[in-house]
């Protein structure tokens, strides 16, 4: 009686499994092909000289003032300050109809 | 993105940013004082709509460039719209792009500081400038409604691009070059010059003779566009009308849209694009499109198809038209013949339109790839499976109905995790474009 059981829950495991190859194979493909890696698109060659000189842009600004505009940034980093300045946002209806 | 978000400098991310080293004022004008009036008198808040005086001074070969770039002259309106007109109209033509168009002009900033002022404006991570723009909120925010949710997978039952299923991301195909102008210098529209970029960039191997594959072995490079045979239903647009209301807000109505899949003829053809036969898609144009702004603006409607060229973004290995041969040889259900197309705008297209579908050429048999098991044979009487209809001569809203043809609509593989790299930013929310942020592209 126990080996039939066995042999019952190993037929059941067998059958299960041939079903879910069954139904593997037959579902459509939606895997990315494999990409020839070895072609990749580039950019640009690098955009680092500034116009007419030898230097590069990081050198440039490097040799500009120095930063001195810290009111700017003392508003403008503080969020407390920008939330409280900040005007509330006038909903505007959509009046476009259809896909843009 | 609340208000003080879009011009709230993070302190953390800007300061590893080498262009945290240039005053505020030597790019934003203005004055750096503690009075807000007065520090905002003459403030620029877009400075790189004027990238001779911002970005050419660090940047000048890209900025050179970019000048002509269709992203900044926006010349894809211009070609399409003079085409149909005359050039006593231009001037009606081009204060209406004022309105309606020039919103995709897209800066310097727009890319590589901001979200597009068309969606709203914003800094993307606190004023850090990013060397690749991010696909959710810079590319797909203005280019919505047919490549985001092509390439998405926005419509139902539709399948995102296979590309984007590989975690490609705009930038991964589209290269600051073409971005920039510089491989696209000069360009008329979209589609003129070289492709770029081109499937053969990364597949080449994969096409035509030599690639060991049987459909591409027999269809060379010159017959029909990648494509044809790799794309998917597509979104078509019909009678658009731009106008504005009492308070000058400029807003458009397209009545009519659907999922469509068509070939057409290649009035391209050249050595770029020696393809005899592409995908179409209608535009959205109407011979009244602008007569909010003037009567009879394009008295020569029928200079230019309707039915434009085109490269859906929502490739896929197997489609309905790679099942076998017959899929698309002898099924007119899949190609613009002039049952399909309206009569006021058969002339405009009568390069495009063909006449049916090419037969099975003698000597080939059919050949059913198996790669691919529908539950639902392609329809071959202009059936709803490809999204179009044949019977009538406008074609309606229709969707595929090609149910279990994609197998589990609830693919996850179709919508990547979140990853701050693919998205641009996670933690933000995608941007949301606005009546006056769509993409319209340019025919």
């Amino acid at each position: 009686m126990h080996m039939r059981s066995v042999a019952g829950v190993i037929l059941l495991i067998g059958l299960f499994l041939i079903l879910s190859s069954v139904v593997v194979s037959c579902a459509p493909d939606k895997s990315a092909p494999e990409l020839e890696t070895s072609i990749v698109p580039t950019n640009a060659a690098e955009d680092v000289l500034v116009s007419g000189t030898n230097i590069t842009a990081e050198q440039m600004v490097a040799e500009i003032e120095p930063f001195v505009d810290v009111e700017c940034l003392d508003c403008h980093t503080d969020e407390a300050t920008l939330r409280e300045l900040a005007k509330p946002e006038e909903s505007t209806e959509g009046l476009s109809t259809g896909p843009g | 993105m609340e208000p003080w978000q879009r011009v709230w400098i993070d302190a953390n991310t800007y300061a590893t940013d080498i262009h945290s080293l240039i005053n505020c004022t030597e790019c934003h004008q203005g004055q750096s004082v503690e009075d807000m009036e007065v520090a905002h008198t003459n403030m620029v808040a877009s400075p790189t709509d004027q990238t001779d005086v911002s970005c050419a001074k660090c940047h000048p070969a890209i900025t050179a460039a970019s000048a002509n770039s269709l992203h900044n002259t926006l010349a894809g309106y211009d070609t399409a719209l003079h085409e149909r007109s005359i050039p006593e109209n231009h001037l009606t033509i081009e204060n209406m792009e004022s309105y309606h168009c020039d919103s995709c002009h897209a800066t310097c900033g727009d890319c590589h500081i901001s979200q597009p002022k068309s969606v709203g404006g914003g800094l993307l991570q606190g004023h850090t400038f990013l060397e690749e723009p991010t696909m959710s909120r810079n590319c797909t925010a203005c280019h919505g409604s047919r490549v985001k949710d092509e390439y998405y997978g926005a419509h139902e039952e539709i399948p995102s691009d296979v590309h984007f299923r590989a975690r490609m991301a705009c930038n991964d195909c589209h290269t600051g070059d073409e971005m920039h102008g510089i491989t696209t210098a000069d360009a008329a529209h979209r589609y003129d010059g070289a492709q770029g970029p081109s499937c053969e960039s990364c597949h080449k191997a994969e096409i035509g003779a030599g690639s060991g594959i049987l459909q591409h072995e027999i269809h060379g490079t010159e017959s029909i566009s990648c494509q044809v045979c790799h794309s998917v239903t597509y979104s078509n647009c019909i009678n658009c009308h731009v106008e504005r209301n009492e308070d000058d807000i400029a807003f458009f109505a397209v009545e009519q849209n659907w999922l469509g899949f068509y070939i057409g003829h290649n009035v391209l053809r050249d050595g770029d694009r020696p393809y005899e036969y592409v995908t179409v898609r209608h535009v959205p144009i109407d011979e009244n499109s602008f007569s909010f702004y003037g009567e009879n603006l394009l008295p020569n409607y029928s200079n230019r198809p309707t039915w434009a060229y085109s490269t859906p973004h929502n490739i896929q290995r197997n489609t309905p038209q790679t099942q076998s041969c017959t899929s698309c040889h002898g099924n007119d259900a899949i190609f613009l013949t002039a049952d399909k197309v309206a009569p006021e705008e058969l002339e405009a297209n009568a390069d495009i339109i063909v006449p049916a579908a090419p037969p099975l050429p003698e000597g080939y048999e059919n050949v059913i790839t198996g790669e691919v098991a529908p539950t639902e044979a392609p329809a071959t009487d202009g059936g709803d499976f490809w999204g179009g209809s044949s019977d009538t001569e406008t074609p309606e809203a229709t969707e595929s109905t090609g149910d279990g043809f994609w197998g589990d609509s609830s693919d996850t593989e179709a919508t990547p995790a979140p990853e701050a790299d693919f998205w641009g930013g996670a933690e933000e929310p995608a941007a949301t474009p606005t009546e006056e942020g769509s993409f319209w592209g340019s025919d």
